[in-house]
């Protein structure tokens, strides 16, 4: 299994109102999710909110409006409607167009902000002092972020939706960017099948996509990955690759892809295998970061949206998103279950590996030992015909000068190894001594063995003047490789140039 | 209902929007604590998977290279076993000579050597193991750790030092034989060209 850099995240699709025109847009700026790439990505599904992708039509007109995004006023409103549009290419030529085509749009967003301050602040329904009342039932409704907000004989209510500036219910999360090209071509599904579902027909659904796209022999369909969403829900990750005639295969760009999706009757078929949405997960470009960050969604206080900027514990791959609502809350919340689920697992499926590996290593500690007890033997032995066939070979010959030199050294080895004080004597008393405590059980003595001061001076001395002696051999050998390494380099340079010379 | 009804309600529900609020706004600062737990979570377990992955293949590698010695030390098995059999036929022949006796003395005591030496190996291996097991380790301040640290950085020095004269040796022996059969092609080219 591979991991991602895994990190936590969640797809969101910011504020509905504002943003609407992106929405469609925003595969990957939606989807603020975490980097896919493996099947253990942990992403996380999209929001509720996204009743505003496959809504987006609806609201391409009324996208632009809803100066409700920036209390500084209609104008600049227009200006981020603007400026998302340009995110979207496609879309924004027609939005625009929309917007310019239907100038009576300005005055309608100025006006609702009116009539939401005059709503909240001074309704003149009744023309009395109930009218105080009614302000207040107003305020309390924009502060719940839901209701009707009665002002006027003449002009209809203003509704409050949990957009609204004075909303108290927001709050600002993090959540994750994605940060897969557009080459790599992934396109999110989220399916409202349960995993086990999706998982056991994984390869009929490969199939109907592959008829969905027309079924092109060049093209194949690849699972990139499958992941659990609460509410019984599923992304799947796929990305198609192409097989050009002349042999090399590319990914169909994610942007591609997410714009066959989602024409009308692709659309419609994919919904009877059960896709509920779709997006592309394509990192977002410096641009579209910064313009994310400079203008707070509908209804945030610039101040919060800073404060939350500033707050942002890591400012490289995470963005500040708002959150409304309890429900997002509760959302987010069984995102974080999910995760934490899949975390159990993947501790337990490390935890299993561990195990395996610390039975590997006694086997395999035994084995070594077993091997270097056989290696001895198989040494002795070797030594021993050598011995026998070497006695046989010399049959009949005197005894000759290295034989003798021979006898000589083996003579001496002998008398060291059997002298009283060293090896084998030593050796002997140390066996008996641990035989005795063995037996006697292992009484860990706790008695600290204090080692005389002077005594440790001398061995310090002793030590020290060991250590002068090793490094000075150690230098010379290292010299004398250096050196043989020069003779040896020179006399092969000789070679060559002799064999050029005779050649 | 009367407007003083609604404004006693509202105000109720007021008072119930602020408790709502501050539930809220906890909420979401806990949801992003635990996110931010979460990415932690997830990183650490992908460092542990990345280091559980290395020492499987570590210990992939090893086993391999025990499966390799095995093999290796089956195979000089076979190419013993035959051998000894010979010699086990063959030695029955009388050794007539002083000069066989003493030769055969001082082979046998050469192997005898090498037993002991073996078996006291084996000895010391014992005693390591021992001493290390009950050893335990109290602090590292104590001079006698320090001293059996010094001791062993020694010995491996020492081995480093006994490898590497026999590489030297192994060198200067080959150099020496590269540079006696390049004298000996020289004078041979020389006598060639001057005769």
């Amino acid at each position: 299994m591979n991991y991602a850099s895994g990190q936590n995240s969640n797809h969101y699709f910011l504020g509905k109102a504002s943003l609407c025109s992106s929405t469609s847009t925003f595969g990957g700026f939606g989807t603020t999710t975490t980097t896919s790439g493996s099947a253990f990505s942990f992403s996380a599904p999209t929001n509720t909110g996204t009743s505003g992708l496959f809504g987006a039509t609806q609201n391409k007109g009324f996208g632009f409006g809803t100066g409700f995004g920036t209390t500084t006023g209609s104008s600049t409103g227009l200006g981020t409607g603007l400026g998302f549009g340009t995110f979207n290419t496609q879309q924004s030529q027609s939005n625009l167009g929309g917007l310019f085509s239907q100038p009576t749009q300005a005055p309608v967003q100025s006006n609702q902000l009116i009539n939401t301050a005059s709503a909240l602040s001074a309704p003149t329904l009744l023309g009395d002092e109930r009218d105080a009342i009614l302000a207040k039932w107003n305020q309390l409704q924009a502060f719940w972020g839901t209701g009707k907000g009665y002002f006027n004989n003449n002009i209809p209510p203003v509704e409050f939706t949990q957009e609204n500036p004075f909303c108290r219910f927001k709050a600002v999360g993090y959540s994750c960017m994605p940060n897969n090209k557009d080459e790599d071509g992934l396109v999110v599904l989220i399916f409202n099948r349960k995993e086990a579902d999706i998982r056991s027909q994984q390869q009929q659904l490969i199939e109907s996509f592959h008829k969905i796209l027309g079924g092109n022999q060049t093209l194949t369909v690849n699972v990139e990955g499958v992941k659990t969403l609460p509410d019984d829900q599923t992304e799947v990750v796929i990305y198609v690759v192409e097989r050009s005639p002349n042999g090399t295969s590319r990914r169909v760009p994610a942007t591609t892809l997410y714009a066959h999706f989602e024409q009308a009757n692709i659309k419609t078929s994919l919904q009877q295998l059960g896709v509920t949405l779709s997006m592309t997960r394509t990192e977002l470009s410096p641009a579209q970061i910064k313009q994310l960050l400079q203008n707070p969604p509908a209804g945030v206080d610039p101040i919060i949206w800073e404060q939350a900027k500033v707050d942002n514990p890591d400012s490289e791959k995470l963005i500040p998103v708002p959150m409304v609502g309890f429900k997002e809350l509760l959302r987010r919340l069984k995102v974080q279950d999910q995760m934490t689920k899949q975390h159990q697992t993947r501790l337990d499926i490390i935890s299993e590996d561990i195990s395996e590996l610390q039975k590997n290593q006694t086997t395999t500690l035994a084995k070594i030992a077993q091997y270097k007890r056989k290696l001895m033997e198989l040494s002795h032995r070797t030594l021993q015909v050598l011995i026998k066939q070497e006695i046989q070979r010399k049959s009949g010959y005197a005894i000759q000068a290295d034989e003798e030199q021979l006898r000589v050294q083996l003579d001496t080895i002998q008398c060291e190894l059997n002298a009283p004080t060293q090896f084998k004597g030593r050796l002997n008393e140390l066996m008996s001594q641990i035989r005795m405590q063995n037996h006697f059980g292992a009484v860990k003595s706790e008695e600290r063995y204090y080692v005389d001061a002077d005594l440790l001076r001398e061995i310090k001395q002793h030590l020290k003047q060991q250590q002068e002696g090793l490094s000075h051999l150690i230098s010379i050998i290292k010299d004398d490789l250096e050196d043989i390494k020069l003779i040896e380099h020179g006399l092969n340079e000789n070679i060559h140039i002799r064999g050029g010379v005779f050649s | 209902m009367t407007y003083a009804q609604l404004e006693s309600l509202i105000n109720k529900w007021s008072l119930e929007l602020e408790d709502q609020e501050k539930h809220f706004l906890h909420q979401a600062t806990q949801v992003n604590a635990w996110d931010r737990t979460l990415i932690e979570n997830g990183e650490k377990i992908t460092c542990l998977h990345r280091e559980v992955e290395k020492v499987k293949l570590d210990q992939k590698r090893l086993d391999q290279e025990l499966d390799f010695i095995l093999s290796q030390q089956k195979e000089l098995e076979d190419l013993l076993a035959p051998l000894e059999e010979a010699m086990k036929e063959e030695s029955g022949t009388i050794y007539l000579q002083h000069a066989d006796e003493e030769r055969e003395k001082t082979y046998k005591l050469a192997e005898n050597i090498d037993a002991q030496l073996k078996s006291m190996a084996q000895d010391l291996k014992d005693i390591t193991e021992h001493l290390n097991m009950s050893g335990g380790s109290p602090d590292t301040n104590d001079p006698l750790q320090q001293i059996c640290k010094i001791l062993n950085a020694h010995m491996d020095s020492l081995q480093w030092i006994d490898q590497n004269s026999v590489l030297l040796q192994q060198k200067v022996e080959d150099v020496s034989k590269v540079f006696e059969s390049r004298r000996k092609e020289q004078e041979r080219s020389y006598r060639i060209v001057f005769d």
